[in-house]
């Protein structure tokens, strides 16, 4: 008798464990795509291959980019962005750590739509800025979503655009992150 | 160019045939010039599908980014690879791309291939071989132990 009861502790143990929600949801194909609006033209690029880690325990997030993987419609312009404005040989990656101060509010046992305030390190060409921003947290079945867009002036990050396509280019470029994250067990 | 080279030759007296011909000659210069550059910024990326990829197994791929980032850098970034290998997962990404991991000798890595052509045939396990622009290799999250992905984007089905 006393073993049967052993035995039923022990699944009844083994049940909590693996039916408690795991702690880390990972992506490795998120997106983050840019958009620049000017007198003379707009210009966006995207890139799909955004690695991102969040804690919904603690909150915390990350996101990592490899700057070549951000695609243009135009050649040029995506070899300007690499050679001139990114030195993406040189600053490989656009790196971000912070954390979503207010993950309490979001039900993760609940689908739904919840507002979150993210804050953290940005860092771009080689400069890290803090930076806060608004963002979301979709719950839907065992994944979750994040969203988020926020403004950053190219001259923080050391960016310099030259006088003769500084009208081509806006000195503030429009960041939207979309990340659709599954569980890490 | 060509008004300067007429007058180092003293003062001439052009006829009006001649002076008709070097106005559009110099017209149609600058035509060629305008088009050329016209051409040149409206240029869409390169067609990878047309283009031939430089072959390489993932496994060997993997292992130059994991074990020399210089050599590899120098061999494969922005480069159109031609990467085969078995495939390790199928899925989609947020704008319904399909998303092929080739496997490697590391677990849990992969060559990560955002296809840009049709994927509709590809399954897990099938061996393969895609062609694509090679981005670089990311650190993944070394705190949780997931090592990080070699990337091509743009990828067509080659065999």
């Amino acid at each position: 008798m006393p073993c049967k009861r052993t035995l039923f502790s022990l699944l009844l143990s083994l049940s909590f464990v693996t039916a408690a929600p795991a702690q880390n949801y990972i992506t490795k194909n998120g997106t983050i795509s840019f958009y620049s609006r000017s007198t003379l033209e707009d210009i966006d690029a995207v890139n799909n291959q955004v690695v991102s880690v969040l804690n919904i325990q603690k909150g915390d997030i990350a996101f990592s980019v490899l700057v070549k993987g951000f695609l243009f419609k135009k050649a040029l312009m995506q070899e300007h962005f690499n050679e001139d404005y990114m030195e993406s040989d040189k600053y490989q990656k656009a790196i971000f750590k912070g954390n979503i101060a207010d993950m309490g509010k979001v039900n993760f046992t609940k689908s739904g739509i919840y507002p979150v305030m993210v804050s953290g390190d940005l860092t771009l060409h080689g400069v890290t800025r803090k930076i806060s921003t608004g963002g979301t947290i979709q719950v839907r079945d065992s994944k979750i979503a994040a969203t988020s867009e926020f403004n950053i002036r190219l001259a923080d990050y050391n960016i310099s655009i030259p006088k003769m396509v500084e009208k081509n280019i806006s000195p503030t470029i429009r960041l939207t992150v979309d990340c659709m994250y599954e569980p890490k067990n | 160019m060509i008004f300067l080279i007429l007058m180092s030759y003293g003062p001439l007296v052009m006829t009006k045939r001649t002076k008709r011909t070097i106005f559009f000659s110099i017209l149609g210069v600058l035509a060629i010039v305008l088009t050329a550059g016209i051409y040149l910024y409206n240029k869409g990326p390169v067609c990878v599908k047309c283009a031939a990829g430089k072959q390489v197994t993932a496994v060997i791929l993997y292992q130059t980014f994991a074990g020399d980032s210089t050599r590899a850098k120098r061999e494969y970034t922005s480069q159109i690879l031609e990467v085969s290998g078995i495939v390790k997962q199928v899925s989609q990404n947020l704008q319904n791309q399909a998303i092929i991991l080739i496997q490697t000798n590391e677990p849990g890595a992969a060559v990560n291939c955002t296809m840009e052509g049709p994927a509709d045939k590809i399954r897990k396990g099938d061996t393969v071989a895609l062609k694509g622009i090679c981005t670089g290799m990311d650190t993944g999250a070394v705190e949780l132990g997931i090592p990080g992905d070699v990337y091509l984007t743009r990828c067509y089905l080659a065999k």
